[in-house]
């Protein structure tokens, strides 16, 4: 299961309809708090996390994220628009694996979230 | 409207340099000698007096533009404000719009697909493929309609800065003791503002992309 945390309703069913063209389970969380009490409830297999959420800065909910039981490994995707070497980089010291820059390209966003899930995959098996 | 205030200003400016200009003359009249400086100083009550009813009366007048550059200003930032909330609302709407007619026409592509499962013959290769074709060019409008979220961001962005500046001008106002703007858009709280990347933008998104993996290859720790 997928793990979406993204506030804007039209881009959330964008990356809805690109998971399920990839037959990808996923459910959608529109705040950082719906986030990190779905992930403490049910941890995913991955994490696609906006950085521009209305309630928590999204390189703090990534930290936060991180210190959840079981959420040590799990892959966390980063969709923003701010892709400046310092974000990026604060997004990699959060706990971030990997960074797409918005507006998404759908089908590296699709590329990277096999990998990310193959390689979960790998890691759980 | 902004030439009164300029008038104004230039005014008040005019005023408070003249007054310089005579408390200027009092010093150097007072250390010639001690009688002229006790009639300069005398003379300085005067001297402030006039300077007092000269801005006094520059207020008054700015005062009496209250309603003008109430309606000039701060009605407009208000109406202008409103505006681009009205935009985003619209976008939103018209992009959901749009992706529900593309989930209807995914479906009808299902279904065909499905009933295509059970004919039998060549032809159906090519139907296959002009469904196929259409499932793509679903998917490249889905991929447009993230423009939404991108200049929601962007609108959230002006209309925040009209908010600042909106402050700004009920600070000088309040400076010139005129008070009472209606509902102003400070007041609105953060939730309503929302939240923007005032960066956000489509374009360079490779260039922007490939800074994004450049840090997570040179710097993600060793698996």
């Amino acid at each position: 299961m997928i793990l979406v945390i993204e506030d804007d309703p039209v881009l959330a069913r964008v990356m809805s309809a690109s998971l399920k063209r990839r037959a990808l389970a996923h459910v959608i969380a529109v705040t950082g708090a719906e986030g990190h009490e779905r992930a403490g409830r049910t941890p995913p297999d991955l994490i696609i996390c906006d950085l521009g959420l209305p309630d928590i800065g999204g390189l703090a909910l990534i930290a936060l994220l991180r210190k959840l039981p079981r959420m040590s490994g799990v892959p966390i995707i980063v969709c923003t628009g701010d892709a400046s070497r310092e974000t990026v980089q604060g997004a990699l010291a959060a706990g971030a694996t990997d960074y797409i820059a918005k507006p998404i390209d759908l089908l590296l966003f699709e590329e990277r979230v096999l990998k990310a899930m193959r390689a979960q995959r790998a890691v759980s098996a | 409207m902004a030439n009164r205030v300029q008038d104004a200003l230039y005014d008040s400016e005019a005023t408070l340099r003249l007054l310089d200009s005579e408390l200027g003359t009092l010093g150097p009249m007072a250390k010639a000698s001690p009688r002229n400086s006790s009639s300069a100083l005398s003379s300085l009550p005067l001297i402030l007096e006039a300077a007092n009813r000269e801005i006094a009366s520059i207020l008054s007048n700015l005062r009496k533009d209250k309603s003008q550059l109430q309606t000039a200003a701060v009605e407009r930032l208000q109406h202008t404000h409103s505006k681009l909330e009205e935009v985003n609302s619209a976008t939103e709407t018209a992009a959901s719009g749009i992706l529900d007619s593309l989930d209807r026409a995914q479906g009808y592509l299902d279904t065909m697909d499905a009933d295509s499962m059970s004919d039998v013959g060549a032809g159906d290769t090519k139907s296959a493929e002009l469904r196929d074709a259409m499932r793509n060019e679903l998917f490249a409008i889905t991929e447009a309609l993230q423009f939404q979220d991108i200049t929601s961001q962007q609108i959230r962005y002006a209309a925040n800065v009209l908010v600042e500046l909106e402050e700004k001008l009920m600070s000088v106002m309040h400076l010139i003791d005129i008070t009472g703007i209606d509902d102003p858009l400070a007041t609105l709280h953060d939730s309503e503002r929302g939240t923007y990347d005032p960066n956000a933008t489509t374009k360079n998104r490779e260039v922007r992309q490939h800074v994004a993996d450049e840090v997570f290859t040179a710097d993600a720790p060793p698996a």
